[in-house]
């Protein structure tokens, strides 16, 4: 698929990837019988799969994390599903991608806050001119965090942040479950 | 994707990539425009599974909400998302890798280093 993308074009064509809770944490299982063991044995084959993809040519693959930020800022201190849990399963995804002859690119993306876009945006471009130029930096594999998040500890999580700015305008939810939340004139029926 | 739908792909394509280039954007993507039968229910989650080995491809289930400690409110439409999923389920010792490469068609054998 990545192939078929970059014949259509000379500028760089990056290969967006998923990693392995998000398919761990979504799926039955009548196998492994344990969470840690069945997302790990994913993230392995993930990171050969991401290996043949750069082996092919693919210049950037995105690999995007939620869980982390998620569980982060929610505070969740489950001994087992934790953002340090997260992290671990994380590191398979690119490991031995950091070679110095592989441009290589993996960004953890999470909830962006405008001075962290314009930086990462940054980043971006210039990391995205290297490519085109086909050159090779050191520390090809760029980590870019959009977001400083930590535990919340017993802040009240706010469901409705993505409304925050809305104002009178109803959100997308057909029905609220927060009573404090009124209806607008102009909700969607 | 399979090969029955190259074409819609290359078709969608041609119009992804040329609007980017428009845009004046360096980095492109295909926009996990990735189509397959199940093309309303396919995501840059449920696709992987759905391709490795060690799945159960033609009986896929809902997946629980709040599974792996992140759950949404009823009436937030991640809750809504998170409740429509479907997903194959685990039945084999390891997963092998994708077919997403060159090398399409071709499954390797299990990593070395599974589990």
């Amino acid at each position: 698929m990545w192939k078929a993308a970059q014949r259509f074009t000379k500028k760089p064509v990056k290969f967006g990837a998923v990693t392995a809770e998000l398919v761990g944490f979504a799926v039955q299982d009548k196998h492994y019988k344990n969470p840690v063991d069945r997302i790990f044995a994913i993230a392995d084959a993930f990171n050969e799969e991401y290996h043949e993809l750069a082996d092919a040519g693919c210049p950037v693959i995105q690999i995007e994390e939620p869980q982390i930020h998620l569980l982060a800022a929610r505070g969740v201190t489950d001994p087992v599903i934790n953002p340090k849990l997260m992290l671990e399963i994380f590191n398979p995804h690119r490991e031995g991608a950091a070679r110095q002859d592989r441009g290589l690119g993996a960004f953890v993306l999470g909830q962006s806050v405008p001075a962290a876009h314009v930086r990462a945006g940054a980043e971006l471009q210039g990391g995205a001119r290297s490519v085109q130029r086909g050159g090779r930096r050191r520390g090809d594999v760029r980590i870019v965090e959009l977001a400083r998040h930590g535990p919340r500890g017993d802040r009240q999580v706010d469901h409705r942040q993505e409304d925050r700015n809305r104002g009178d305008r109803s959100s997308h939810a057909c029905r609220s479950s927060s009573p404090r939340r009124s209806r607008s004139r102009s909700a969607p029926r | 994707m399979t090969r029955k739908f190259r074409e819609q792909y290359e078709d969608a394509l041609t119009c992804y990539i040329r609007d980017q280039e428009i845009a004046g954007l360096d980095i492109l993507t295909d926009g996990d425009c990735r189509f397959d039968d199940d093309v309303g229910g396919q995501s840059w989650a449920a696709y992987p599974p759905m391709h490795m080995a060690g799945f159960e491809h033609d009986n896929p289930r809902p997946t629980p909400v709040g599974r792996g400690g992140v759950a949404f409110p009823r009436g937030h439409i991640l809750h809504d998302y998170m409740e429509s999923r479907v997903m194959p389920t685990v039945i084999g010792r390891s997963a092998a890798a994708i077919c997403n490469t060159p090398r399409c068609g071709r499954r390797r054998s299990a990593s070395p280093r599974s589990r």
